[in-house]
């Protein structure tokens, strides 16, 4: 479903020179999977992932998202994505049901066919309460769900999610945890960022260990942990990244 | 670029801006009530304070009156009684004594307490004792009747005063009056005609129509103000599609959905248009009410036909277009390139600074089209709609065309600026 090749990124600073905040990443990821970017902050994580989304172009290599090149075909490729991050925000001065309905129709979704579908995430997310309510008036739980919602409208095949949980208190947290989950039922492709070792022993079939923008391990939870000779993930983590 | 996106987000922003209070404060209520106020209130200030002036008696004090008890008499008693400044024909809407019916006059006091030491009236009038001082030469009354060559009334005043200058106006008036008067007896003695000495009068007519006039008065504050309120009106809400959506954390979700970003970057840039050119027409329909309004409205009635014809309108709004389109470019650039919505605000203090000066050319007095003036930005739209305003757009077709193309061309700079900055990476994403 979203396949990675020789991915490199390179940023130009003024001060630092040339920074390599990708380099040279490969990895692939399947429907009804659930795919890990693991690393500390600063590690590419982020980077990758808004590449993969098309809103930050590589400086090479090569990405396809269900078969379509993201260079090529960046529209489309963003109409299979939902995407969501830890610090998104929302409009303020809309409602969550306008919030909703603007992603909606930037999908090329019409009035028509949103209505129904808001009626039904709003049920699964019980947020019928507060569909009418202006988002600078909503709690961080319930502009949590709203965000969730947006990011499902167009009910797409894949789902990035960069530090979802950043900042978040534990039931909130928990919340994402569990609709990721959910999106892993639905048969989406999952991509998810995290510095949290926990969750991402809980949540991924398959993780990806980077470091200073390079790829250092990827397999299962329980395979790093065998080749690391470690019984913890998080010291499974340390060694393979304090090796090389 | 498909225009349903582009409507799509259109409206979601119109939305936004409805509800944002800030903007709308620029868009509607300042064009709309709080310039033609503070206009209004200035004008009633300034006629407030003329016609304190004017309704004040000018406290006068004579040195050497006993030498021209004819002409104290006069000053006291005669003049007094039918002093009534003369009408002027000027277009002055300031002029207020023609008006209000004033009857103040020339105070003279009893006992002068001046020695005519220049030093010693000068002290007087600044402690407002007095407001001028008329100097009588030795045995004035004497001599004129010998019909003495050279005589001199001196009247000490100060410029600078209000009060003074009033004071020496009355007293110069009065004094000619009082001329005219020992003329008229010499010439009866004479056994002469006054006409002998008045062979003709002069009289003007003004050939301008009430419409000119208007646009006179009307053309040098309407195009600043238009330029300013488009500008003013574009402000809040460009800072908000690019800097707020970054505040709020909004952008990098918008950038992920399908739209593209020139769908993106057009359906914002057509909401900032929008403002600006509403902003300006409210700003027009704020001053041509604020200017109808009360006392100066009453006097500007009298002097000027006020008649915005709709072909004026639409020469006007279609010049504010393009230039609506340049500042929306300048403005969108910047708030995509600010991190915050306070460092975008940070940046409008310079920039209105930049549009104010150029759009002040309306102002000057003199400063007419040309080639050259054409061609430079805002200078030649707050030219070219001096012109419109007072009925001649026809007239200068050409520098009208001229302006509307080289500001369409400076729009067209101000996009591509726009949409390379919504592409920059570095800018988007900054933090």
């Amino acid at each position: 479903m979203i396949s990675v090749k020789n991915l490199i990124k390179i940023f130009k600073d003024r001060k630092r020179g040339e920074i390599r905040a990708v380099d040279n990443v490969s990895f692939s990821c399947e429907s009804g999977k659930i795919f890990g970017l693991l690393g500390p902050n600063g590690a590419g994580k982020t980077t990758t992932l808004r590449i993969v989304s098309t809103t930050m172009k590589p400086t090479s290599g090569s990405i396809e998202v269900d078969g379509l090149d993201v260079l090529k075909k960046p529209s489309l490729v963003r109409a299979k994505i939902g995407f969501l991050t830890g610090n998104t925000g929302l409009y303020q001065r809309l409602t969550a049901r306008e919030v909703i309905t603007y992603f909606g129709q930037l999908n090329g979704m019409d009035r028509k066919s949103i209505g129904p579908r808001i009626a039904e995430i709003a049920k699964w997310l019980d947020m019928e309460d507060f569909l009418g309510t202006k988002c600078s008036k909503l709690s961080s739980g319930m502009q949590q769900k709203v965000n969730i919602a947006r990011t499902i409208v167009h009910d797409p095949p894949v789902m990035v999610f960069d530090e979802p949980t950043v900042g978040l208190d534990i039931l909130a947290a928990r919340s994402i945890v569990d609709f990721i989950n959910f999106c892993k039922n639905q048969g989406k492709c999952i991509i998810f960022s995290t510095h949290i070792m926990r969750e991402a022993e809980r949540l991924c079939d398959e993780v990806a260990i980077i470091h200073n923008g390079r790829l250092f391990a990827q397999g299962t939870v329980d395979s790093l942990k065998q080749v690391a000779g470690e019984n913890e993930f998080e010291d499974a983590f340390v060694k393979i990244v304090g090796e090389k | 670029m498909n225009p349903r996106t582009i409507w799509v987000v259109f409206r979601k922003e119109v939305l936004d801006i409805i509800r944002d209070r800030r903007a709308v404060i620029f868009m509607v209520i300042m064009p709309l009530f709080l310039i033609p106020a503070l206009m209004y209130l200035m004008s009633m200030f300034t006629i407030g304070s003329a016609k304190g002036i004017a309704e004040r008696n000018s406290v006068v004090a004579v040195v050497g009156a006993e030498d021209a008890p004819a002409l104290i008499d006069y000053l006291r008693n005669e003049e007094r009684q039918r002093f009534n400044p003369p009408v002027e024909s000027d277009l002055n809407i300031f002029a207020i004594e023609q008006q209000s019916g004033v009857n103040a006059f020339i105070e003279i006091l009893d006992d002068a307490p001046v020695a005519g030491e220049e030093g010693q009236i000068r002290k007087l009038i600044d402690s407002k004792q007095l407001d001028a001082v008329l100097v009588i030469p030795p045995d004035f009354q004497g001599q004129l009747q010998d019909h003495d060559k050279g005589l001199n009334l001196r009247i000490d005043y100060l410029s600078t005063s209000e009060r003074s200058e009033k004071a020496f106006e009355r007293l110069r008036r009065s004094l000619t009056t009082y001329r005219q008067r020992v003329v008229a007896g010499r010439l009866e003695n004479a056994s002469l005609q006054a006409s002998i000495i008045d062979p003709f009068e002069t009289a003007g007519q003004d050939m301008a129509t009430g419409q000119e006039r208007a646009g006179e008065i009307f053309g040098r504050i309407l195009p600043y103000m238009i330029i300013l309120m488009t500008f003013n009106g574009a402000m809040f809400p460009a800072i908000n599609m690019a800097a707020g959506e970054k505040e709020q954390k909004t952008l990098e979700t918008l950038l992920a959905s399908p739209a593209s970003r020139i769908e993106l970057v057009t359906g914002k840039f057509l909401v900032i248009v929008m403002t600006g050119v509403i902003s300006s027409v409210l700003a027009l329909v704020g001053l041509y009410y604020g200017f109808s309004m009360g006392e100066i409205g009453r006097q500007l009635r009298e002097v000027m036909t006020l008649s915005i014809d709709t072909q004026t309108i639409l020469l006007a709004v279609l010049l504010v277009v393009p230039l609506a389109f340049v500042f929306a470019g300048i403005l969108l650039t910047i708030s995509v390139f600010a991190r915050s919505y306070r460092e975008a605000q940070g940046y409008m203090g310079p920039l209105t600074i930049l549009i104010i000066l150029p759009a002040f050319a309306s102002f000057l007095p003199g400063v007419e089209l040309n080639f050259t003036l054409s061609l430079i930005p805002v200078v030649n739209v707050s030219l070219v709609l001096k012109k419109v305003l007072a009925g001649q757009g026809f007239e200068v077709m050409h520098y009208y065309a001229l302006t509307f193309v080289s500001t369409l061309v400076i729009a067209g700079i101000a996009i591509w600026l726009c949409a390379r900055m919504f592409k920059n990476e570095n800018a988007i994403f900054k933090v």
